[in-house]
């Protein structure tokens, strides 16, 4: 594989993040990752007249992680929380001038911290509830977002996934990879990593299908 | 651009202007092949015949087969697959540790998966290799360990002696392997008294050029080839030969092994000053590998709750060069293997960076280092969620 090269904007980012620090008392915060995962990224957030007014972040991670908490910190001052909720790892990348492939694991983090913050927010001041059903497609919609860092597309839109099945709280997939794949443990640990975190799910067997 | 400050050295060397020198003349008027019955042929024979030579007289080995390589993972890969060739599964084990590098545990892991007995000797919390599991796994089947002599990661220096007591002693047949890549600068490398089956090097990591390694094999040679094609100067590596490079790599051994003990005496200078001002000036810092029995060209520490790339990019940003064991900074994101097996959480492993010494070192450079360093950790610690 070749070596990776940042763009100057991930560089400057990277170098002179924007937003950096915690809010105190803030309306919204979270926080996601793990050091588990190589990243952990911190968002808290004040709103006034449904605007976000301030919005900080903290970041353990890498060059891209730190430059995407930078970047969706700017994107996301001044918004709206619906407009704010909208905003997509690809408008963060795009704004950066791009983002190796390999890196989207460690960038998406930024993006989460925001959409998790809101949702506190929404959750502490308005009282919604993100209640969440516990079915197959649900599953798969969590699972949306496994990265593929191979080509930066989530693991069920590259079609990776062969079988997915969930029944009594146990969830079996079957992935495939190619002999030579160096990503197979990344995915399948980012697959536990996140199926973990459902609640309902007290057995995920993944097996694996080689090429 | 500012000076580069180089303490990158186990991942690759420059080749030195000697080496160099005594390369040039290859590429350029010397360019033909090994032929006979030719003036120019034959001038070409007799270069790499002294290659070998000056080669078997620098590891005292006068007696061993010298076989060139195109690398030191080609090295590796020719000696595990020439020595597994013909084994059947059921017929054949292999033990190497958990923290070799992966031109050995990934061929390893091939065999494994092609049915053989692979054993993966666990390390204590240094990186020795646990002597109860080697005891445990070596039998009758046992046809060869692979050993590295320096750790590339941690610079854990094996108690070879020790080992190799211990394969003699359980099943004499039993071949061994010597990875001696990252050894070669500040050990000594003594075939005879070694008595491994099986040396391997490679020629970047010792001032030497790119694109060249070598096994050392005591004779009779007990693997089968793997490659085939022309056979030239061995019957294990035919084709036509990287002649530059054989001859640059004999002049790279030769001038490690001579310069060993001054550059050994100067490198473990540097490395105690090093990591005395690393844990003066910086608090939550842990040293990966052990204090003694360390190679002195080799420093790793782990610094807490931050990620190892975001350490080396602002490094480089500086011009300092260094290695880190961060996932983020891996092309497969995968956890540092090595630090993994001694016992390090993930934190640690993501936040660690690998310092190593060459002959360019001074004591300045690690100033400049320790100052650039100080800085950088603590932005990045302030900026961090973990704390």
């Amino acid at each position: 594989m070749a070596a990776i090269k940042y763009t100057k904007e991930v560089i400057e980012h990277f170098k002179n993040p924007k937003n950096v620090g915690e809010i105190e008392n803030p309306d919204g915060d979270a926080i996601v990752g793990s050091p588990a995962c190589g990243d952990q990224v911190s968002v808290s957030l004040k709103v006034k007249d449904n605007k976000i007014e301030d919005i900080k972040f903290l970041s353990y991670g890498c060059a891209s992680n730190i430059a995407t908490g930078s970047i969706v910190t700017e994107l996301a001052k001044g918004k709206t929380v619906d407009e704010a909720k909208k905003l997509t790892w690809k408008d963060a990348a795009d704004k950066l001038g791009g983002l190796p492939p390999v890196k989207v694991h460690c960038s998406v983090l930024a993006v989460d911290g925001l959409k998790a913050a809101i949702e506190d927010y929404e959750g502490k001041k308005l009282g919604v509830k993100h209640e969440k059903r516990l079915d197959e497609q649900s599953i798969i919609e969590e699972l949306k977002s496994v990265i593929y860092p191979k080509t930066g597309n989530n693991i069920i839109d590259e079609k990776l996934v062969k079988y997915l099945k969930y029944e009594n709280g146990k969830v079996e997939i079957e992935i495939s990879f190619d002999e030579t794949d160096v990503y197979k443990q990344n995915v399948l640990e980012e697959i536990d990593e996140h199926l973990n975190e459902m609640d309902g799910i007290d057995d995920i067997e993944v097996k694996v299908v080689e090429y | 651009m500012d000076k580069i400050i180089y303490l990158d050295n186990y991942r690759t060397t420059k080749t030195s202007d000697y080496v160099i020198k005594k390369m040039k003349p290859y590429m350029e008027e010397n360019f033909y092949l090994s032929v006979s019955f030719t003036h120019m042929g034959t001038d070409i024979a007799e270069a790499i015949d002294e290659s070998t030579e000056r080669i078997k007289k620098a590891f005292n080995a006068l007696d061993a087969e010298i076989i060139y390589t195109g690398s030191g993972t080609q090295a590796n890969n020719m000696v595990i697959q020439g020595v597994m060739r013909d084994e059947q599964p059921e017929e054949a084990s292999m033990i190497t540790s958990v923290i070799d590098h992966p031109s050995i545990n990934n061929v390893f892991d091939f065999y494994r998966k092609k049915g053989f007995q692979v054993r993966k000797i666990k390390v204590d919390e240094y990186g020795f290799w646990r002597t109860d599991q080697l005891k445990e796994a070596i039998n009758e089947k046992t046809k060869l360990v692979s050993i590295t002599l320096v750790n590339h990661t941690i610079g854990t220096i094996q108690k070879y002696g020790e080992l190799k007591k211990i394969i003699r002693e359980a099943n004499p047949k039993t071949l061994i392997h010597l990875d001696i890549t990252t050894a070669v600068m500040t050990q000594k490398i003594d075939f005879k008294e070694l008595d491994a089956d099986f040396l391997t090097l490679s020629g970047h990591k010792i001032y030497g050029p790119k694109g060249i390694g070598l096994i050392v094999a005591k004779k009779p040679v007990k693997m089968k080839p793997v490659l085939f094609g022309t056979v030239v100067t061995s019957p294990y590596s035919p084709g036509a030969d990287n002649v530059p490079g054989i001859v640059g790599l004999s002049y790279a051994v030769e001038d490690a092994v001579n310069k060993r003990e001054a550059h050994n005496a100067k490198m473990k200078e540097l490395q105690k000053y090093l990591m005395q001002q690393i844990e003066e000036k910086i608090d939550k810092v842990e040293l990966n590998g052990p204090v003694d029995e360390r190679a002195t060209d080799n420093i790793n520490y782990s610094f807490r709750h931050i990620e190892g790339e975001s350490i080396m990019m602002f490094l480089d940003f500086d011009s300092i060069v260094v290695a880190t064991g961060s996932a983020c900074a891996s092309s497969d994101l995968k956890v540092n293997y090595i630090l993994s097996a001694i016992g390090r959480d993930h934190e640690m492993a993501h936040g660690s960076l690998r310092i190593t010494l060459g002959r360019d070192t001074t004591k300045e450079d690690l100033d400049v280092f320790i100052e650039a360093l100080i800085p950088i950790v603590e932005r990045l610690r302030a900026q961090s969620t973990i704390k």
